[in-house]
This record gives C-alpha cells, sequence and structure tokens, in this order.
C-alpha cells in the first residue's frame, strides 16, 4: 500500500487541526513511502515460494513418521542430518550468515519467513534450529579463527548436532546460579559437574557448555565441548515429553583445552546472554500450533464431527489466540529488522504463544481425546507431548511476566 | 511488512489527540455513562469522521482513529462512522450512526442520539434516517449510553443495500469491537497501573506484588498481540482477520476487566473513579454482535467449511 501525497483539506476547518497537518502536507509531498503495513514485499513472497517449493519437491522421505517422534529422538535427529545438508546447499540453512561463513546475508525477515515455512511442517530441522540461530552467531561473534573455521562449515552444511548444556539440578531459571566447575589445569581445565532437561544431548556432537570458573555469581565461562570427550556420561529421563527432549549429562574430570573456551575465561555471561538474545526472536511455534489445529479441524471435518457449535467454536478460538500471537512476533522481527533494541514485545508474544499452543493441545485433548488415548494421527499425539512443556521452556512464562511488568509496565520491584 | 506508523499516520494521530485533548478528563458529575456532545461536535468540525474518504487514507487510518478516540474516558459514537459508514455508501451518512442487530432489538449503543440506523436484517442491510422516529435513552449500566426505539420503527422508509452488504457490515462492525476494545483495554490498564504505583499497603506499593504483577503482566500480553492483530485486521481488510480479532477482543476484555477492577478495590467501584467508562464499556462491547461465541463462530464458519470431502 503506497500511500499518495495528501490532501486533507476537510481537515483545515479549524485551526488547531490546520497546524497539526501543515506538517502531513509536507511529507505528502515529499513522499514518505515507508507505513505501517502486514503485506510481504515482492522479494519475500518470492523467498517464501522458494522455500516452499523446496520442501515440496526436496524433502527426503520419511518426515511424516520422524514427525511423530520428538526433536531430539534418534529419528527426528537422523531425519535433520538428511534434511539440513538440501538447506544447506541452497545457501538457506544459514541465509542470515555472512557469506564468508556459508550465508546469504539475508535479512532478519528472510529467516523469519524460513522458520514459518518449517515450523508449518513440524521443523524438520529438528535440534538443528539452535545451531544456525544463536550457536554458530555466537561462535562468529565470541570464537577464535580456528574455532571459526572448525564450526561453523559443519553448521553451514548441516551434518552436525549440538546442545545446550546449561540447566541444572539448582540452575532452571536462575541460570547463574549454576554448579558445574570448570578448574585450571595446564593449558586447559578440568571439569566436574550435571547438567539436567538436556535436550537433544545423546545424539549431539558437540556441547555448547555453561561451566563456572570463579567465585562470582556470574562467574562463568563457555566450552564448545566435542560429547566424544572422555569423562561424559548421557542419561535419558523418561519423560511426558517426546524421546529426547531430557537429559542429564554428567561430567566427571572431563578435560578441555584452551582451544574448547569460547570467549574469554569467566566472561561467559556476556556470551550467553548474547546467545539468548539470538534466540529470543521469533520462535514461530504459533504457526506450528496454527498446522496441527489445521490438522485436527480437517480430521474431524473428514468425520463430519465438525458441525458441532462448541467444536468451532473452541477451534477458533485456538486459533484467534494463535493469530495474535503471530502478529505480536511480527511486530518484534520487525524490530529486530530495524536494529532497534528488543522490548518486552518479545516476552508478550511468548505468552500468547503458549497460550495458543495450550490451546490447539486442548483442543485435541477435548475432541480428538483418540489421539492421546491410542495410535490414531501420531503428529498430533507428539504435539501434544510436546506442548507440555510450552511454557516452561526457553524462559519460564513467569519469568516473561515478570520481565513484562518490569520492562513495559515499569511496576516497582518488590521490597 | 512495517510496524511503526509513518509520519502521516503519526501526525494524523497526533492531530487526532490534539483535537481529543481537553477531552481526557472524566466528567465532573458521577455518571453511568453520558453522550458527549462537544466532542462529537469538535471531531465532526475536524473531519476525522471523514478520514477513509480522504485520498490517501484508509481503513488503518481509520482504525488508528478510533483506538486513539476510544482512550478517552468521553463517549461519542465513533466507530460507525469511522470503520462501518463509509464501507457500506460512498456517501457521508447523517450521524451519530446507530448499529441495530437486528431490527428488533431490545436496546442499541447510541439509538436515543442517532440520526441513522444501519439495521442487520440478516439477509440485507437497512439504512434508516431516524429523522422524527421517536427513540428513549434506557436506563443502561453500560458507560456508553444506549437507546430504544419508542414504538416499532418504519422499515419501510429504509434504503435497502441488498444481501451482498451484510457480511460487509458484520466484517467492519467486527474491528469497530476490536479496535473500541483496544483503545479501552489500554487506557483502562495504563489509568490502573499508574494507580497501584503509588498505592501502598503493607509499607509497599500494591504494584510491587508478584500476584498482581503477573496479572497484569498477562492483561498486557493480550492487549498488545490484540492491537496488532486488529490493526492486521483493519489493513488485510479480510473478513476471517477481522472476526479472529473480534473473538479475541471479547476474551481479552472480559479477563482483563475484571482483573483491573479488582486491582482497584472499592476505590474502583465509585462512580467518581473513572475506571468504569472504560471496563463497562468493554463490557458492552464484550456482548455486542451474539458476544464471544457469535465471533468464535463467524470466525469458524469463515475459516473453515464443516465437512471436506476426505482428510489430507
Amino acid at each position: 500500500m503506497k500511500r499518495k501525497a495528501a490532501t486533507p483539506a476537510i481537515f483545515l476547518r479549524t485551526p488547531w487541526i490546520s497546524r497539526a497537518f501543515e506538517a502531513i502536507l509536507q511529507i505528502g509531498i515529499s513522499g514518505g513511502d515507508l507505513l505501517l503495513e502486514f503485506g510481504w514485499s515482492d522479494e519475500q513472497t518470492a523467498t517464501r515460494e522458494r522455500i516452499e517449493t523446496l520442501l515440496a519437491t526436496r524433502m527426503p522421505p520419511g518426515w511424516e513418521e520422524a514427525s511423530a517422534h520428538g526433536p531430539g529422538s534418534d529419528e527426528q535427529v537422523a531425519y535433520a542430518r538428511q534434511f539440513c545438508p538440501i538447506l544447506g546447499a541452497e545457501r538457506l540453512l544459514v541465509g542470515h550468515w555472512p557469506r564468508e561463513y556459508g550465508g546469504d546475508e539475508a535479512g532478519i525477515w528472510d529467516q523469519y519467513i524460513l522458520r514459518e515455512a518449517l515450523y508449518a511442517i513440524g521443523e524438520p530441522r529438528g535440534p538443528q534450529y539452535m545451531n544456525s540461530n544463536w550457536i554458530g552467531p555466537s561462535i562468529m561473534r565470541y570464537g577464535t579463527p580456528e574455532q571459526k573455521a572448525h564450526h561453523l562449515p559443519m553448521i553451514a552444511a548441516g551434518t552436525v548436532s549440538w546442545c545446550q548444556g546449561f540447566s541444572e539440578p539448582s540452575a532452571g531459571s536462575d541460570l547463574a546460579a549454576l554448579r558445574t566447575r570448570a578448574e585450571r589445569v595446564g593449558n586447559g581445565y578440568r571439569i566436574n559437574g550435571s547438567k539436567i532437561w538436556t535436550s537433544y544431548s545423546q545424539a549431539a556432537d558437540y556441547c555448547f557448555l555453561l561451566a563456572r570458573t570463579g567465585e562470582g555469581k556470574k562467574t562463568i565461562t563457555v566450552f564448545l565441548l566435542p560429547m566424544t570427550t572422555p569423562g561424559i556420561q548421557v542419561k535419558p529421563i523418561k519423560a511426558l515429553v517426546c524421546d529426547g527432549s531430557l537429559n542429564e549429562v554428567f561430567f566427571t574430570d572431563v578435560y578441555a583445552d584452551d582451544s574448547m573456551r569460547l570467549g574469554e575465561e569467566d566472561k561467559g555471561w556476556e556470551v550467553v546472554t548474547y546467545a539468548l538474545a539470538q534466540e529470543r526472536v521469533g520462535s514461530p511455534k504459533h504457526v506450528y500450533a496454527m498446522a496441527m489445529l489445521e490438522k485436527a479441524v480437517e480430521h474431524l471435518q473428514s468425520q463430519d464431527r465438525f458441525d458441532d457449535a462448541r467444536v468451532r467454536e473452541r477451534a477458533a478460538r485456538a486459533l484467534a489466540v494463535c493469530d495474535a500471537a503471530q502478529k505480536l512476533n511480527y511486530r518484534c522481527v520487525d524490530n529486530r529488522a530495524k536494529g532497534k533494541p528488543d522490548t518486552a514485545e518479545n516476552n508478550m508474544a511468548r505468552v500468547l504463544q503458549s497460550k495458543g499452543e495450550h490451546l490447539v493441545s486442548d483442543f485435541i485433548a477435548d475432541f480428538l481425546p483418540e489421539v492421546i488415548a491410542g495410535a490414531a494421527l501420531a503428529p498430533l499425539k507428539a504435539y501434544v507431548r510436546r506442548t507440555a512443556s510450552a511454557a516452561i521452556g526457553a524462559g519460564s512464562a513467569e519469568i516473561q511476566l515478570n520481565l513484562i511488568a518490569r520492562n513495559w509496565l515499569d511496576l516497582p520491584r518488590g521490597e | 511488512m512495517d510496524f511503526d506508523l509513518n509520519a502521516d499516520q503519526e501526525q494524523l494521530q497526533d492531530a487526532v489527540a490534539h483535537a481529543s485533548a481537553k477531552y481526557r478528563t472524566a466528567p465532573i458529575h458521577p455518571v453511568f455513562h453520558a453522550y458527549d456532545t462537544d466532542l462529537d461536535r469538535d471531531l465532526g468540525q475536524g473531519g476525522f469522521f471523514d478520514v477513509q474518504r480522504q485520498d490517501g487514507y484508509g481503513p488503518l487510518d481509520a482504525a488508528l482513529t478510533v483506538e486513539t478516540l476510544s482512550r478517552l474516558p468521553r463517549c461519542a459514537e465513533i466507530g460507525a462512522s469511522l470503520l462501518v459508514a463509509p464501507k457500506l455508501l460512498a456517501d457521508a451518512l447523517p450521524r451519530p450512526i446507530a448499529l441495530l442487530s437486528r431490527p428488533d432489538v431490545a436496546a442499541a449503543r447510541f439509538l436515543a442520539q442517532a440520526k441513522t440506523a444501519i439495521i442487520d436484517a440478516g439477509d440485507d442491510v437497512l439504512i434508516l434516517d431516524l429523522e422524527g422516529m421517536a427513540r428513549v435513552e434506557t436506563e443502561s449500566l453500560y458507560a456508553y449510553p444506549f437507546g430504544a426505539f419508542a414504538s416499532p420503527p418504519d422499515l419501510s422508509r429504509a434504503r435497502r443495500l441488498g444481501a451482498t452488504a451484510v457480511p460487509v457490515l458484520r466484517q467492519w462492525w467486527r474491528l469497530v469491537i476490536a479496535m473500541e476494545a483496544v483503545g479501552a483495554l489500554q487506557a483502562a490498564l495504563e489509568f490502573t497501573v499508574e494507580y497501584l504505583k503509588t498505592r501502598r499497603q503493607f509499607g509497599r506499593p500494591l504494584g510491587s506484588f508478584q500476584a498482581i504483577q503477573h496479572r497484569l503482566a498477562g492483561g498486557t500480553a493480550l492487549i498488545q498481540g490484540l492491537r496488532w492483530q486488529a490493526l492486521n485486521a483493519a489493513w488485510s481488510q479480510d473478513p476471517v482477520d477481522a472476526a479472529l480479532a473480534a473473538t479475541f477482543a471479547q476474551e481479552a476484555a472480559q479477563s482483563v476487566a475484571y482483573d483491573l477492577h479488582q486491582f482497584s478495590g472499592a476505590l474502583g467501584l465509585t462512580l467518581e473513579h473513572p475506571l468504569h467508562f472504560w471496563t463497562w464499556r468493554l463490557k458492552a462491547l464484550q456482548g455486542e454482535l451474539d458476544a464471544l461465541h457469535g465471533q468464535a463462530a463467524a470466525a469458524a464458519d469463515l475459516a473453515w467449511p464443516r465437512r471436506r470431502e476426505s482428510a489430507s
């Protein structure tokens, strides 16, 4: 929608309005073409079509089966190792990265369009979404030339799996309370401790590990640790959420040499803050929720079970929340694309997204109970399992609400 | 995608805010509601009801204007004139305009003050000139004035727009619900947040209690999501988007209005406190067009056919 020069003669009847509109007339003449609008540019539409065509024609067989498992499952990790190289060869896997690291210098919006297209079919990158979103960018920013040369090509090619060694039994939402310790020994460190809830770790090649290296609360250091390093043990945890989603990882006298340290010793909090900021913007989980809602509705329609007004109403209410989450997410992506600082709108988008995920999950539970009770529609069943953690993972809903209260409403802290 | 207002849009909203600045205070006398004829007159003289009919302006500008004006504690008919009438007819109608969900509706917003009624007759849209038709203001608890016909109206005089106008009327009426809710929700929330920063109990501001903060923050997420969803519906002019926005508006209005009254305590129950000017407008919006279930049913009808030949 392009705006023509405004000619608001009708507004000029009273002096106080006339003054305000003088400026409009001038702007109209100068032809500012930025304006609030919600459409996609031709280039963005072309990007989306290119991605959707690729997904329709180049997906390796087996995604329907793999998508019935969680992103950390052996099935999805294996699928991602087939699928991600195809995206990599098209320079789409890390499209937003600089060219020197295998990217295409695509904009933030192109990255988001890719994510939406992938989430709409259940995110076939499996655990590898982390690699391009924040692990690679963190290595680009804080890594040595050797680390960049070693890790970034593998990530760009789609051949490597990572896990995130953050949470611990005593450090969940309060991440800085972590206890896993790295002690200086010779030209390296001896690491002892444990991590928990570590998604994808049983199949990961590397761990992006946080360990304490000093006494201060935020005196921590980041390591890029091969999971084959002696002394690492992964124990899967049986859980409501899908296979491979939750694990314990134990570190017993694990030796990491200096080449595995990312950034300076004791300066890891800066690295992790940067990494999490990359992760927080624009995860389109609401698109996945909408796709699962659509699948549930299609199934009910095919069985003539979608005539009931209660069913239809609940479907629309779930869609309305997912739609609002999507628009608020777009707002956040727009902020980021313009290089503006992140706002608490990111946290609000997360809150709405979780609400939408819960509503879709409850819709399936209430109107397709056979999905949960039996083996029908396995991808929907996997989705219901995944949403058990919707408001818990990547910063719990309560943390999001705290940040909105503090940073948007400017409410006083508790005394 | 561009989520910032451009300079034209900002200037328009500045002008709207400027024109309405003196109406930012609540009425002095404790009242449930009052039609502010001065506000109506000033907006009319400024040409603000004709935003959509100006070259280069469209429904998005009108929606932003409705949002800005719905933040006021004062009340005039805004949404029907700015968002509905221009979509039904090229020429301006005498206003204020009342929207009637059926010809025999018991009471409707602004019907006592209106000069025109736009009536959803199911299979037709009627434009009724109310000149000479006796109406009474009803004893409404809502913070909009409501009115009723003193006797059944003579619909034979009405101009008929035909069946194709029905979905148009409902689409833009839903956007009125969403945008007026956005304005009222934001103003009510901001007012209450400021109160909670200063009101101290147990030696600390009420707004420092996490039990309150989390509900305010949750409400903020609903309002901001609704805002962008509704503005998108104005931009896209898609009936599904409008139905989803109205669905979410009626859902959000319910929980947020309840919370804001809860946190304002007994003070918020008095008519001297302005909160009810927003919250009891929200309650009226909540019940409009068959309330939440009506909007959700409409959204479902628009988004999904009832049956499909085969599942994919």
